[in-house]
């Protein structure tokens, strides 16, 4: 009787206690993420109106969601460009470690207003659930199968592999830190001298201007 | 279907969402997550990974305008609370107190739901039960207690702690020897929460690496400022010096200085 497991995957497909947060109309709303060289993402999102009638928010089938996904270090490169419907999942994997900015634009929503009353945020309630890394592979296919001892370990070999890649990732970004501090430092080197020289070349000056000047006067 | 619909009872599943907002100069951003069911525990953890002095207004406000918790400028935070109102919780973050630096933050709510024994009678339900189905049972519902078992023990303050609930130690086979069985099972847990630590503490390290960063960076164009500034002054000291003794020595006042 393998039911169970099948009937616990199906609930937690939805992501319904996920996070989610309000968006006035058709506005951008974007999120930062680091992350390191392969790491897949995997995104379940819900975009739901606010409807006057039913005083609640609800899923229209006009709504629609652009999601894009763009390397900040790399002159915002596009890595993703998706339209979906007002419900869905979005996967992408990161080419490069560094900066991706996540950004989720919803699709045919009125602008809201200030004729929302008390209780009501905005016209738009987006449900957001984010998975990041290796573990998010089995998130994404079948939540419900995590009850055999070898699944287990196999899951925590999977976070394992996280763990290494953020290693490896942090090792890149100390190299460019130890680039940036020695850099730092052959500034200030550099401008230390360019400063003596600026000094000495003004003494300089002073002393044969003056010099000039007195002999011109007939003083020396 | 009687094991279905306790099943169904006993779905104990967590969620947790990590995400990085860039806040504006005077923005303040929320987020909101519902709770279902009373006594569900929720894990807050932020960390300002960029941004002026690294730190930020926060705020948990609980259904009817209950404040939760409560910080002004804060650089990182990592709490467990147990919610006790159904409804909608949340979180917002204020940035209202920086004029024009943007800070980001890297925050991450992991909700538990709590494990409720009512909708099973007393042993009755477990005599009826053959053994294969109750290990079963048992195992699928393991599963699922342990994911959120490990969200939690990562956010937890102070470090991993075990639940002090009840923990069904059936093996998940068939024919396996029970003690052997449930030893590791203990041991996966106890990695599964050292794992947890030491992502955490990969967290921490990314946080502390931006700062540094962010500080360099700045050591650096300040030094590119300042000695403009002192070449600037150096010079027009040194033309105004000239300039004055030239005007002692002009006009009039020639041999009387």
């Amino acid at each position: 009787m393998r039911r169970p497991s099948l009937f616990l995957a199906a609930v937690l497909a939805v992501p319904s206690q996920a996070l989610h947060f309000f968006i006035d109309g058709a506005v951008q709303k974007c999120f930062f993420e680091e992350l390191p060289k392969d790491t897949l993402v995997v995104g379940h999102y819900d975009a739901k109106v606010w409807d006057d009638a039913t005083k609640n928010y609800i899923s229209k089938p006009d709504v629609g969601v652009f999601i894009t996904v763009e390397e900040t270090f790399d002159n915002n490169h596009r890595v993703v460009a998706q339209r979906g419907a007002g419900s869905g999942k979005f996967t992408f994997s990161a080419a490069d470690s560094g900066e991706h900015r996540l950004c989720v634009v919803p699709q045919n929503v009125q602008q809201g207003g200030a004729w929302f009353g008390s209780g009501v945020h905005a016209s738009v309630k987006f449900t957001l659930d984010l998975a990041i890394g290796e573990t998010s592979k089995i998130e994404s296919t079948d939540k419900g199968k995590i009850d055999d001892l070898a699944q287990k370990v196999r899951d925590l070999n999977s976070r394992l592999q996280d763990v290494r890649r953020e290693q490896i990732f942090q090792r890149e970004r100390e190299a460019e830190f130890r680039d940036q501090s020695e850099h730092t430092n052959a500034r200030v080197v550099r401008w230390t001298l360019i400063q003596l020289a600026v000094l000495g070349i003004t003494c300089a000056w002073q002393l044969s201007h003056l010099r000039a000047f007195f002999i011109k006067q007939k003083l020396t | 279907m009687r094991i279905l619909a306790a099943i169904a009872g006993l779905v104990a599943y967590a969620s947790a969402t990590a995400l990085t907002y860039r806040l504006e100069a005077h923005e303040r951003a929320c987020f909101f997550t519902d709770v279902k069911d009373k006594g569900t525990k929720v894990a807050f953890y932020f960390a300002v990974q960029s941004g002026g002095s690294f730190d930020i207004d926060y705020s948990v406000t609980g259904p009817n305008e209950k404040v939760i918790l409560d910080g002004t400028k804060e650089r990182q935070g990592d709490f467990v609370f147990t919610a006790n109102d159904e409804g909608e919780y949340r979180f917002c973050f204020n940035n209202e107190m920086s004029t024009f630096a943007e800070k980001t933050v890297d925050f991450e709510i992991a909700v538990r739901a709590p494990f409720h024994p009512t909708t099973i009678p007393e042993t009755s339900f477990f005599e009826a039960l053959s053994p294969p189905q109750l290990q079963r049972w048992i195992a699928g519902y393991n599963s699922q207690y342990d994911r959120g078992l490990r969200e939690l023990e990562s956010n937890a303050v102070g470090g991993p702690q075990v639940e002090n609930e009840v923990r069904a130690q059936l093996p998940s086979k068939p024919g396996a020897h029970p003690e052997q069985t449930s030893v590791l099972e203990e041991s996966i847990l106890k990695l599964s929460a050292q794992l947890s630590t030491v992502s955490r503490n990969q967290k921490y390290f990314r946080t502390r690496e931006n700062r540094n960063f962010s500080t360099v960076k700045s050591t650096e164009t300040r030094i590119f400022n300042f000695s403009m500034m002192e070449v600037g002054l150096m010079v027009t000291m040194a033309g105004l010096q000239v300039f004055i003794v030239r005007f002692f020595f002009q006009g009039a006042r020639k041999g009387y200085v």
